[in-house]
């Protein structure tokens, strides 16, 4: 039973996050900023966004640099 | 966002899966028999159906914004993830999928196998290469419409559109009786991953306080900025390659003379 559910776990990962957990755990991070800024008087739409585009190109360049 | 709007995206990103199990059941019924991988296929997306409609009723009876926040966020991880893969594939840094490769590698495994019966299933071994291929490929399908469906309130709409997707994908796989290599896969991934990146963010910032400027309009800005993005990458990868390559091939010549 934990054998299938650890398995199962581990699917769930791999579906979700893959191979690459720092972007995962980056983007959780903009989204858990962007509710703290949301609550003061600043606008907060702007973060996520800006959380695509660094962190995208910065798992992809981390990738290319391991892979070439 | 439409329903029209929904049902594109939900479809689009479902045949992109459905692609991969039609080449898996297909790659089964050549090898085994199309009685054995048909039941296989069959039961995989009755597993799948019971799983939506069990999780979907249970997901839309959650607060909008606590399912927004929450959803928005898995949503836009997945999303990046398969943005990702597409811009790195595009770029010539990973391999392309290749339907047809594969398609020989699990006609060859299949045709290999020995047979036994079990029940009313003539071939077991074809019975299951259907089923774990439909089952493993249809579980980013439930995911996407359990995601796209109940954040929109729409779960029926969403599993009509990826119910038509597997239904246009697995007549034109059993009608050519080949893989469709012919599909731009990685150009819908690319446009999946846009989609699933954008609407991931949308929402979860939505969930999480913020006001999107323009409301809905927002996701027409926000949707051409992500692919352009991605295309920008692509563009930076292959440039970098040619540079590579061109380097490597340069110095070739003067090391054999060497």
């Amino acid at each position: 039973m934990r054998r299938r559910l650890r398995a199962l776990a581990a699917f769930v990962y791999d579906l979700v996050i893959g191979d690459d957990w720092r972007g995962a755990l980056g983007l959780a991070m903009a989204v858990a900023v962007t509710a703290a800024i949301s609550r003061t008087t600043f606008p907060s739409w702007w973060l996520l966004p800006t959380a695509i585009l660094v962190l995208l190109p910065w798992s992809i360049w981390r990738t290319a640099r391991r892979r070439a | 966002m439409g329903a029209g709007a929904l049902f594109i995206a939900v479809f689009l990103a479902c045949a992109v899966e459905a692609v991969e199990a039609t080449t898996i059941v297909l790659a089964a019924g050549l090898a085994r028999g199309w009685r054995s991988a048909g039941y296989g296929a069959v039961a995989a997306v009755a597993v799948l159906a019971v799983v939506v409609a069990a999780l979907g009723p249970a997901l839309t009876a959650i607060p909008t914004n606590a399912l927004r926040l929450v959803i928005g966020t898995v949503l836009l991880v997945f999303g990046v993830q398969w943005l990702r893969k597409a811009v790195l594939r595009a770029g010539g840094v990973t391999a392309l999928h290749d339907e047809e490769a594969i398609f020989q590698r699990k006609l060859a495994a299949a045709q290999r196998a020995a047979s036994h019966r079990r029940g009313t299933v003539p071939d077991w071994y074809g019975f299951t290469l259907a089923f774990q291929g439909v089952l493993l490929e249809g579980t980013e399908v439930a995911f996407i419409v359990l995601t796209f469906g109940s954040n929109q309130h729409a779960i029926p709409l969403a599993s009509a559109a990826a119910g038509a997707a597997i239904l246009v994908v697995g007549t034109a796989g059993f009608a050519v009786r080949a893989p469709l290599a012919r599909v731009p896969e990685n150009a819908l991934k690319f446009l999946v991953g846009v989609m699933l990146t954008g609407f991931g963010a949308f929402w979860a910032a939505e969930g999480a306080g913020a006001r999107w400027p323009g409301s809905d309009a927002a996701l027409l800005v926000l949707l051409p900025g992500i692919a352009l993005l991605g295309l920008l990458l692509v563009a930076g990868l292959r440039r970098q390659k040619g540079t590579r390559d061109r380097r490597i091939a340069a110095a070739s010549p003067a090391q054999q003379a060497s």
